[in-house]
Order: C-alpha cells, then sequence, then structure tokens
C-alpha cells in the first residue's frame, strides 16, 4: 500500500516538476541530448571502426589458415628453406599433414590503389588445409592446369569487381614488374573467397616462387595434425626445427596482428572517450544549474515530506530521461558515423599495420549496448553530484535563497586543497610506467588535472573576477561592471559554466598541440634523416613493406655517371621477445659518409657507423630501445636461420616511420646470417652539382620504364612521409573537429542556462530602470566574459594535458620521442571561434533577457 | 583396367596438351610391347599415364572379413607453359587412392592423396618397384610387393606374394580402348597374391591374410571421346582361376566393340575374350544417397563357350568413392561374392568390382 502511494506521489512530482522543467527549457535540453548523443555517437564510431578493421583481418587470417592446427614459421626472418620439408614426412606417420605456404601481396596493374593478398600454395593438395567451392561458373577447366605458368584462382567478390571470367587475363604487379596471369578458377562466395575483402587470389607455389622471386623459399609451412597428437607433435618440432623456425598455433597469428594494432587502437578509444568526457560535463552543467534553480523548491518539497530518496528519484530521472535519449540518438548517429569514420581507421591501420582495405562496417550487438549504457552511466554519473547535493538540502536551508551560492562560496576555500590533492595525485600518476603497454596511469593523470582544475574554479573565478571589476568597467561602463557582479553573485553557476568550457577547450587544445609537435618533429626528421637524392622502391611499398625490388635493378644503375653511391636497403617484419619490430639492413659505410640520422646521445652518425662497422653492431630506433628497455651498449639477440646472433648496440636513433621500432644491421652481417638477397629500396647519392631529375631520367631509361617501380627525388620522398602522416592522422583530426563542436555545443548550453536563471535579476534591473539595450549588452558582455575565462582555462589545462599526451602518454604507447611545438596559428583560431562561438550564443539569451518584464520576472518573488 | 578411371580426372589434360604444339610427345602403346618383369613393374615415364593397383580380400584369425583398395596414379607433365625456377615445378603427379569396406557393418571409408614429386611427397622410381605417396607405399622387395597405407581409423600393412606368372592382356602386349591409333595401354595383372599382414583398426591391431589382384597399365591418351565410362570386373573363383573383363560405355549407350577381358586357368595359362564371347547383365539398382549417381548393382556374366556362368553379388552396397574438392572422380568400386558354374560344376569365388561415369560423365564439357 505503502509503496503504491508513493509511486503515486512520484508520478505527480514527476509530472510537476521534472516534465514541466524540461519542456520550459527545450532548447537546453535539445542541447545536452545533442551533447550526449555526439559524445556516444563518436565513442561508438571509433569502437566499431576499430573493431571492423581489426576482426576483418583477424577473420582473413583464420579463413586463410584453414583446417590448419599448427604452423612452422621463421622468428626473425623474411621467409625460409623449403627443404624444412624432406625433415617432417614423420608428420605422416602421426596421421598428420604439412604443407608450404607463401603469404605475398600484389596490386593490380589498372591502378586501383588496394593490395591483394596472394597466396602460392600447393594447389594439388591444398583443399585439405583450406576447403573451398568453384563457383558454378569458375571451374577449372581441368584440374592440373594448375601445374601450368602462372594461373591464379580468384575469389568470388575479386572476380566480380574486376569482372574476372574463367581464362581472362589479370595483369598484377608482383614486386617491382608487372606479370601476367590467367584466371584458371574462381572460387564460390562462401569462405575463403572473403579473406581480406575480397582482395585475395590463390595460385600454385611454382608459380608464386617463381614471380615473386623465390625459388625455394616459403613463408611458412601449415599443418593439419589430430587433435590428440597436437602437443606432442608440437612438442618434438620445437625440439627438431633448425635455428630461426618456430612452431605456433595459428591463433596466434590473429593475437599479433591484435598487439600490432593495440596501442593505435587503445589511444584511438582513448581520444574518442574526450568527447564523451566534454559531454559529461555538459550534463553537469545542464543539472548543477537546473538544480539550483529549483532549491527553494526542493526545500518546499522536503518541508511537505517528500523523503530525500524521492528528491533524488526525480533529478536522477530527469538525467535519465536525457542520458537515454541523447544515447539512443548517439547509437543511431554513431552507426552512420562509423562508416565514415571506418575511412580514417581502417586506411591508416592499411597503411602502417595489416596492408588489408576494409569496407563496411561490421556492427556489433555488444558494441552498441556497450556505448548506450555507457552514454546513460556516464549521464547519470555526472548528474549524481549536484543531484546528491539537492537530496542533501535541508528545508529551511533551501528556502533560503542564494544559500548554494553561500555554501559555495564558504567550500572555495576548501575546494582548492582538494585540488592540489587531486593535482599532487596527477604527477604522482605521470611518473608511472605503462600497464601491459597501455598508459593507463597517463589518462587518469589527466583526468585527474582536470577534476582538479573544475574545483578550483570557484576560487579562481572568485578572484579572478575581483581583478576584472576594474578593467571591464573601464571598457564597457557600467555595463561591464554589472556583468561582472552578475557573475559574482552567481558563483557557483559561473564556475560550473566555466568549468566545462575549460574541459572543453583544454582537451581539444592538448589533442592539437600533440599533433601539432608530431607533425613537426616528424617533418624536422623527415628534413634530417632523409638524405638521398633518389629513392627507388617497389610501387605500394608503403602498403606492404614486404614488397621486393630485384637485386639487379641496382646493378643496372651503379654506373649511371653523377651517382656517387647505392645504398641497398632491405626491411621485414620480425617478432622480438614476443613483441612486433623489424629488421633493417643498409650499407653502413655508406651511411657513415652520407647519413645524417639523429643519436639520441648526439654522437655523429659518421663515428657510430664506423664503430659498428668495425664491431660487426647494429643501431637501433629508439622505440626499439624503448619498449625493449635498451640502451647503447647493451646488446640484441636475433633468431637467424643460422642460429642466434648476439649483437652490441652502437648507437641509438630518432626515428619516426615504426612505432614498433628498427634494428638495422650493415650487408656483411645479413649476409652472414640470412639468406635471400631482394631489395626493399635502393638509396642513390649523387655526386655535387649533379641534377636529380636528370639522373632520374637516366634511371628509368636504364630500367626500360619498368613499371611496378616507384622513382622519386629527395623532395618529393620528403613529402610523401608528411603526406602518410596526414593520411594516418585524419582520423585524428576528425574526432578533434567533433570534440570541437560539443565543446561549442558546450557554451551554448552553459550560457543559455546562465542568462535563463538571472532573468529575475534582469527583471529587477529594469525595474529600476535599465533599457532593453543596457540588459542585451550586459548578457552579451557576460557571454563574452565566461568565454574570456573558459578560453584562458582551457588554455592553460589543454597546455598542461599536452604535456602528459606528449610525455606519458604518446611515449609509453608507441615510445616515440615528440618536441613540444606550439601550434600558435591553430591557438589563435581556436581562442577566436570559441570567443565568437560565446558572444554569438549570448544573443539569443540577451534578445530574451531584453523581453523580459519586469513584473514577469518579479512575480516568482 | 582400373586405372582408366584416372583418365577422367587426366583426360582431360591429355587433351589439352595434345594442342600444346612445343610439347615434346609422350610415347604410344603400340603391339609389339615386350615385357620383362620385374623391371616392368618400375614407373614408365615415357608414357603419360600409369598406374599400379591393388585390391584384395582379407580375413582375421577370428574370421571378420574385410576388401580394399589401394591404387597408384602417376600422370607425366610436359611442355613448356610450366613455372620455371622453381622446385615445384614437376615432370610427374600421383594421385592415390585408398578404399577400405568392412564387411561386417558395411562401412566404407576412403581417401585420397594428390601430389606432385617435389620434396618426395610423391614419387614412383624407373628402376626397381617403389611407388609412394606421402606415407602410402608399394615396395617389392624379394619378390614380395610390401604395401602401407592408413587413414585415421585404418592403419593397413600388407605382404603380398604373386602365386602366378604376370597376365598379359590383350594382343601382342597392348589392350586397345578404342579403334585409333595408340588409344590402348600396356596392361598386365598379377591375378592372384597371397596376401598377409596387420589392420590396425581404431586402435586395435588385428592379423590378416587373404588373396589380393594387382593390375599395372600404362599408356599415352588411350580414352576415346565418345567414351562415358566403364564397368570392370576381377574376379577370383575359389578352382583357382581367375577372369577380368570390362566394358567401356559410349555416349549413344552402346558398348565399345574393342571391350575385352582375360580368362586365367590354374596353371597361369590365358584366354583372351572379345565383347562378342561374354554377357554381362545387371540384376539390380543402387541410388548414391551421396552423388545420386545410379548404379547397376549385382550383375549375372555368361560366357557360354567357356561354359562359365556367374552371378556377382556386391558385399554391400555403399563402396562409392566420392570425389573430394572435384579432383578426381566419383566412382564406385566394391568388394563382391561370386557364386555360379564353371562347366556344370558349381564355383565360388570374390571379385572387386569398379563402375565409372554413373555419378557424372567423365570428359562431359568436351
Amino acid at each position: 500500500m505503502n509503496g503504491h502511494r508513493h509511486h503515486h506521489v512520484l508520478g505527480f512530482l514527476t509530472r510537476a516538476f521534472i516534465v514541466r522543467n524540461l519542456m520550459q527549457n527545450k532548447l537546453r535540453l535539445l542541447l545536452t541530448i545533442l551533447g550526449i548523443m555526439l559524445g556516444v555517437a563518436i565513442l561508438l564510431a571509433i569502437n566499431l571502426a576499430n573493431h571492423t578493421s581489426l576482426e576483418r583481418f583477424k577473420q582473413s587470417l583464420d579463413l586463410v589458415a584453414g583446417q590448419t592446427n599448427l604452423e612452422i614459421s621463421p622468428v626473425a626472418a623474411y621467409d625460409m628453406d623449403e627443404t624444412l620439408l624432406f625433415t617432417l614426412p614423420w608428420v605422416w606417420e602421426k596421421q598428420g599433414h604439412f604443407t608450404p605456404v607463401i603469404v605475398q601481396t600484389a596490386v593490380p596493374a589498372d591502378g586501383s590503389r588496394h593490395l591483394i593478398y596472394v597466396l602460392g600454395v600447393d594447389m594439388l593438395a591444398d583443399f585439405r588445409y583450406r576447403p573451398f567451392e568453384w563457383e558454378t561458373t569458375g571451374q577449372p577447366g581441368d584440374p592440373l592446369d594448375i601445374l601450368k605458368r602462372n594461373r591464379v584462382y580468384v575469389g568470388h567478390s575479386f572476380a566480380k569487381q574486376n569482372q574476372l571470367k574463367i581464362g581472362n587475363t589479370l595483369n598484377l604487379l608482383i614486386h617491382d614488374r608487372q606479370q601476367s596471369f590467367e584466371v584458371a578458377g574462381i572460387l564460390a562466395e562462401k569462405g575463403l573467397s572473403a579473406a581480406y575483402d575480397g582482395n585475395f587470389i590463390m595460385m600454385d607455389i611454382a608459380t608464386a616462387q617463381t614471380v615473386f622471386h623465390m625459388p625455394g623459399r616459403i613463408n611458412r609451412v601449415d599443418l593439419i595434425v589430430p587433435t590428440e597428437q597436437r602437443a606432442q607433435v608440437q612438442q618434438r618440432l620445437k625440439k627438431e626445427l633448425p635455428p630461426g623456425l618456430q612452431v605456433t598455433v595459428p591463433e596466434r597469428q590473429g593475437q599479433q596482428a591484435e598487439k600490432m594494432l593495440k596501442a593505435f587502437q587503445l589511444n584511438l578509444m582513448a581520444l574518442s572517450f574526450i568527447a564523451l568526457l566534454v559531454a559529461m560535463f555538459l550534463i553537469y552543467n545542464t543539472m548543477s544549474i537546473s538544480i539550483i534553480r529549483r532549491r527553494t523548491d526542493i526545500g518546499t518539497l522536503r518541508a511537505l515530506g517528500t523523503a530525500r530518496w524521492q528528491i533524488m528519484a526525480l533529478f536522477l530521472s530527469e538525467a535519465l530521461v536525457q542520458g537515454i535519449a541523447g544515447s539512443l540518438l548517439g547509437c543511431g548517429f554513431g552507426v552512420f558515423l562509423a562508416t565514415q569514420a571506418i575511412k580514417g581507421v581502417s586506411s591508416t591501420v592499411e597503411i602502417l599495420y595489416t596492408g588489408m582495405a576494409v569496407s563496411g562496417v561490421e556492427i556489433s550487438g555488444p558494441i552498441l549496448l556497450q556505448a548506450f549504457l555507457l552514454g546513460v552511466g556516464l549521464t547519470v554519473l555526472s548528474a549524481l553530484p549536484p543531484v546528491l547535493e539537492a537530496a542533501s538540502v535541508s528545508p529551511a536551508e533551501a528556502t533560503r535563497r542564494g544559500s548554494f551560492e553561500s555554501k559555495v562560496q564558504n567550500l572555495s576555500a576548501i575546494l582548492p586543497v582538494i585540488s592540489l590533492i587531486l593535482w599532487g595525485l596527477a604527477y604522482w600518476a605521470a611518473q608511472q610506467p605503462s600497464v601491459d603497454g597501455f598508459p593507463i596511469y597517463g589518462h587518469t593523470a589527466s583526468l585527474l588535472t582536470v577534476l582538479g582544475v573544475a574545483l578550483v574554479m570557484p576560487w579562481f573565478l572568485k578572484y579572478t573576477l575581483r581583478l576584472l571589476k576594474r578593467p571591464m568597467k573601464g571598457l564597457f561602463g557600467a555595463e561591464g561592471r554589472l556583468a561582472v557582479e552578475n557573475l559574482q553573485g552567481a558563483l557557483a553557476r559561473t564556475s560550473v559554466a566555466v568549468a566545462s568550457l575549460m574541459v572543453a577547450i583544454a582537451m581539444t587544445v592538448s589533442l592539437a598541440v600533440m599533433i601539432g609537435s608530431f607533425r613537426t618533429t616528424v617533418k624536422a626528421w623527415v628534413q634530417q634523416s632523409i638524405q638521398a637524392d633518389i629513392w627507388i622502391e617497389p610501387l605500394w611499398r608503403k602498403l606492404n613493406a614486404k614488397r621486393r625490388i630485384n637485386p639487379e635493378v641496382s646493378k643496372k644503375i651503379r654506373s649511371i655517371e653523377g651517382i656517387a653511391y647505392v645504398d641497398n636497403f632491405l626491411e621485414f617484419p620480425i617478432e622480438y621477445n614476443g613483441q612486433p619490430a623489424n629488421i633493417a639492413v643498409g650499407e653502413f659505410d655508406v651511411f657513415a659518409k652520407k647519413g645524417n640520422l639523429q643519436f639520441l646521445d648526439g654522437e655523429a652518425t659518421r663515428d657510430v657507423m664506423n664503430r659498428a662497422l668495425k664491431e660487426d653492431a647494429v643501431i637501433v630506433t629508439e622505440t626499439f630501445a624503448y619498449h625493449h628497455h635498451l640502451k647503447k651498449g647493451d646488446t640484441v639477440t636475433l633468431e637467424t636461420p643460422q642460429g642466434p646472433l648476439t649483437r652490441p648496440i652502437a648507437g641509438i636513433y630518432y626515428d619516426y616511420a615504426s612505432e614498433h621500432g628498427y634494428i638495422v644491421m650493415p650487408w656483411t652481417l645479413y649476409r652472414q646470417h640470412y639468406e635471400g638477397n631482394l631489395l626493399s629500396g635502393i638509396a642513390i647519392y649523387l655526386e655535387k652539382g649533379v641534377q636529380p631529375e636528370t639522373v632520374r631520367a637516366e634511371i628509368s631509361q636504364r630500367l626500360d620504364n619498368q613499371t611496378g617501380l616507384n622513382i622519386v627525388t629527395q623532395q618529393g620522398l620528403r613529402q610523401e612521409v608528411i603526406r602518410i602522416f596526414d593520411q594516418t592522422f585524419a582520423i585524428t583530426y576528425a574526432l578533434h573537429v567533433i570534440s570541437i563542436t560539443v565543446a561549442l555545443l558546450g557554451i551554448m548550453n552553459a550560457l543559455f542556462a546562465l542568462v535563463l536563471e538571472s532573468r529575475r535579476d534582469f527583471g529587477i534591473l529594469k525595474y529600476l530602470g535599465a533599457t532593453v539595450q543596457q540588459i542585451r549588452r550586459i548578457v552579451l558582455i557576460e557571454a563574452g566574459l565566461l568565454g574570456f575565462l573558459g578560453n584562458l582555462a582551457g588554455l592553460a589545462v589543454g597546455f598542461a594535458l599536452s604535456f602528459l599526451l606528449i610525455n606519458v602518454i604518446n611515449r609509453q604507447s608507441f615510445g616515440w620521442t615528440i618536441q613540444f611545438h606550439w601550434p600558435l596559428d591553430f591557438l589563435v583560431q581556436t581562442f577566436a571561434l570559441i570567443m565568437i562561438t560565446a558572444i554569438i550564443s549570448g544573443l539569443f539569451p540577451a534578445h530574451l533577457a531584453g523581453k523580459t518584464l519586469a513584473p514577469n520576472a518579479l512575480r516568482d518573488e | 583396367m582400373a586405372g582408366v578411371l584416372a583418365l577422367t580426372f587426366l583426360g582431360l589434360s591429355e587433351i589439352s596438351s595434345i594442342t600444346g604444339a612445343e610439347t615434346p610427345a609422350f610415347k604410344k602403346a603400340l603391339p609389339g610391347y615386350v615385357y620383362q618383369f620385374p623391371k616392368d613393374h618400375a614407373a614408365h615415364e615415357d608414357y603419360k599415364t600409369e598406374w599400379w593397383y591393388y585390391t584384395g580380400h582379407l580375413k582375421s584369425d577370428s574370421g571378420e572379413a574385410y576388401g580394399y583398395e589401394l591404387t597408384f596414379f602417376r600422370i607425366g607433365q610436359r611442355g613448356n607453359d610450366r613455372p620455371t625456377n622453381t622446385p615445384w615445378r614437376t615432370d610427374q603427379v600421383y594421385m592415390t587412392h585408398f578404399a577400405f569396406s568392412n564387411l561386417q557393418n558395411q562401412t566404407f571409408i576412403h581417401g585420397q592423396k594428390l601430389n606432385r614429386s617435389a620434396f618426395q611427397r610423391a614419387g614412383a622410381l624407373t628402376e626397381g618397384y617403389n611407388v609412394w605417396n606421402e606415407n602410402w607405399s608399394i615396395k617389392l622387395i624379394d619378390g614380395v610387393h610390401h604395401l602401407k597405407a592408413a587413414l585415421p581409423d585404418v592403419q593397413l600393412t600388407l605382404q603380398l606374394t604373386p602365386q602366378k606368372p604376370p597376365v598379359i592382356h590383350g594382343y601382342d602386349g597392348v589392350s586397345q580402348k578404342a579403334a585409333c591409333t595408340g588409344c590402348a595401354s600396356h596392361y598386365y595383372s598379377l591375378t592372384r597374391l597371397n596376401t598377409q599382414g596387420q589392420l590396425v583398426l581404431k586402435g586395435q591391431t588385428k592379423k590378416m591374410t587373404g588373396t589380393s589382384w594387382m593390375d599395372q597399365e600404362f599408356g599415352s591418351n588411350q580414352l576415346a571421346e565418345n567414351q562415358v565410362g566403364w564397368d570392370w570386373f576381377s574376379i577370383q573363383l575359389d578352382n583357382n582361376m581367375e577372369l577380368m573383363l570390362y566394358q567401356l560405355r559410349q555416349k549413344n549407350g552402346t558398348i565399345e566393340p574393342l571391350s575385352s577381358g582375360t580368362l586365367v586357368y590354374p596353371d597361369g595359362s590365358t584366354q583372351h575374350l572379345e565383347l562378342n564371347t561374354f554377357q554381362i547383365k545387371p540384376t539390380g539398382r543402387w541410388t548414391s544417397p551421396d552423388s545420386d549417381g545410379v548404379y547397376p548393382m549385382g550383375w549375372q556374366i555368361e560366357i557360354p563357350s567357356k561354359a562359365l556362368s556367374l552371378t556377382v553379388t556386391p558385399a554391400f552396397k555403399n563402396q562409392e568413392l566420392q570425389n573430394p574438392y572435384r579432383q578426381g572422380l566419383t566412382y564406385w568400386e566394391g568388394a563382391s561374392q561370386v557364386k555360379g558354374q564353371y562347366q556344370k560344376t558349381s564355383v565360388e569365388g570374390q571379385a572387386y568390382v569398379e563402375m565409372t561415369g554413373y555419378a557424372q560423365a567423365f570428359q562431359s564439357d568436351i
């Protein structure tokens, strides 16, 4: 019975108190919901884009692994010697099977920019590992045509996209040359055909070895062994495999991909949280102000016997309604945004990590639900402090006007102390190492910093406004003074408004500073490090570092007049202590003469290189040294085909090409321990005074204008690096724009609230004889002041946050040193944009305030 | 004969390779071939296709009955349209079928291995009889044929000792398959091999004894385009006689007139049988649930001139090998029982029957 009555009363109160309030403040409600929506949408979009790009890649790995349940692959080499197969027949006796696999990439010669994954397998025996069906119209005429030269088998969607039929010719850039293939079979739609988003072809291993210049070499061996024998076979292989090879389960490839993408994806997630955080302040702001306004009503309700929990339930339900509405809209918009975000995310993932293009977004129920619950949860959470405060109001206290203000005034002495404690904690957190590669403490430090600033806001405003009173009067006369006094009188509301502005600005500023600094750093690095006059690489190498040039190319051009030095360059991904890394090989003697690497300790490139040559040492990048906690003089141990190779580190240099880092060794060392002579690129240094364009033309001619090669001059290469940088940061820029949008929404919301809630004061002013123009001016000045103060605080906090981003979060995630740089133009623009938005947001409330009739506004009293 | 089925798989490649202008020609199976044993057991790489075919009926100590088929096909590859610069370029491809019929519970399991000669994954020596595909193998050691084959639940190791000299089919060393020159093969059989060995069935080891049959056949481009399938019989009677018969079915529903057979007497002497000397009449039908192929099931064989009348009954119906992943052919190859009369005396025996072209007509896309 009792519960029933409560329910009844609550229902009435909800209608009278909450619904009416929401209806009256439609515009603010809209802004708040919009804020939540954007916050949830951006989080969801990034999450879905991340999920899609990783899952698709993993699905492709799964599809390509097929029935395989063990794999043999090189630990720290590009490929392996296939004579290993001679040693494996015992696997048959265990009722198991094994087959060689080549995984390579090609590019369509028609100029489309996506990579095609090429699977080179024993097409006669491979069905067992990767079962598939042929398309009805795509069946090979003669199964044994498999053994003929340059036959390819393409997936359903690939055939469809490229309008290929059996017998058609397919031209592909294989490494550095164009080659023609005959389409000899088309795989049915389901299964294997879908690997790599359809950009996938198969060919017999004989053709693959021939066209990829890798006779006798393979990338891995796939095994199928009966489940109950798997552990035993794995154990025996572990014991018997030659050095440099490992036996793993196929799931590991997926785990490797996760590892490779982890830092990138986690940080993208963290960035996408920013919009949601800003939205949280928006809620907090809205709820605080609307509760402050209704404090007297709350007091009355309390005096009439409404329980505290009922008050809490009332306001929380208000937050809940907004949270649900905003999050629902956010989910809808988020799915749309994801279709846009996937382009940015997948192109970054494609360029930097997998080489695999992804189209379309995979909608995941759990991720949608997670975003929705997070949106609702954070909305309620950010409403909680003001709601708790409202519930704690005693009847007598609340009916007194301004009781909250005086409370805040009293607190403003204690709050700075709490802030100091929070900052202290933030400082401590900033010193902590990452947890499993993720800078959780760094992010915590950012949050603590922001929270500390929000709390110190009343104190900050109290003094700042006092200071501002005189100059404002000087600038704007009586209206200036009145505006300041108005804000002073409503310190609590002003603090909330400025704090939410500050958060929004700080977040965007810090991001801008971080990206700007990074870009400047990379630009400087490119200028210093790229010293070669001409650079030759296979087309589309940026999409896949495994693309190769035939060393013949290097031999052919060596004698061209004007060329001083040729530096053959090779790189390949490896695993170092279970982490992704890369090996690079170069001509150290050429580097000693012409290179200009920036070593951490400032040692000259020439000295390091000469020492490395003398000691057969390697050099490593800063990122590699950071991730593996290595210092100059330490050693690295590589699993080479000739057994473990331990070499000292002659120097550590700055490099921004890969977050996972490089170990660079001289060719002499490589040849002793590795096999294979294909190149990743050729750097050419010219004699003094020789025109790069002339030599470039001569090179093209010497190579018979061979397609499949990219020959660029120094300037072109430098531009390309910056272009890739910008491309990979495109998604970050987009996030940035969205958090600015949310911030602007916050500013408008805060101003609306503030001005609307001050209508009574304007009524009095009018009553006292103020003109409409004067009142409008006051409101506009208030808006401008808020914008200015928010900007000021935001810039300061943004500076602190960018420090955390650059020196803690980025450092721990990627291991890069970024030189701090102020993107001044951006900061000025942001400042101006926010001032303008603030003043524009003041226009409508000013209009309203001007219209307020004195008796109307005073009737409440 | 059994191996002709390889040609359905290979037939296409035979024909396409004829068109390759620069392809060095394979030798044709022509009259006048003189066999030399054991040398002729080994591979004949001058011919495009070749197979070694074993079937047998086995009994365990405790009387359980089993049948097996183990066939190695070799398909030669020539021509310049092949990749260079790789150990995986191959001159030989090997396809091997192993089928096992459990007559107790009427279950049939089978598997295929398809490999090229690279990395010793499969091969057939030209000196000495040694043929293998992964861990399935045949080796001739001191006149004894050693067979090894395994599927997940069945591992078979057998030693086969011939009881009669090789039977050479056809006339003048060739078994003609169609009228065209070279549309023939060199074809011989070991019609009775004493068999013993060991079977590991689901982990249980059983001793085996029994009787096997071996065929070897080699040639190039032996089939004609209008042939859609065949029925083939290898029959071992308890009066120590054996009979091989085959009939090639043509597109128009008639039987290739050159279809023939061989009757082997207890002393090893043989009688060539032309098509007009025998009749094979199906006595039943069976539809494969897997391939939807409709097969004859049960036969009445009459050779009036020899007063031989036999009823051939499959040990059980589902002994169909399905085509894995469209590589190779779906066909029926099964252990069968034989009852009948020879010279008015009742005889019994066992047989293997092979039927192709019922689930899918071979060369249908030409």
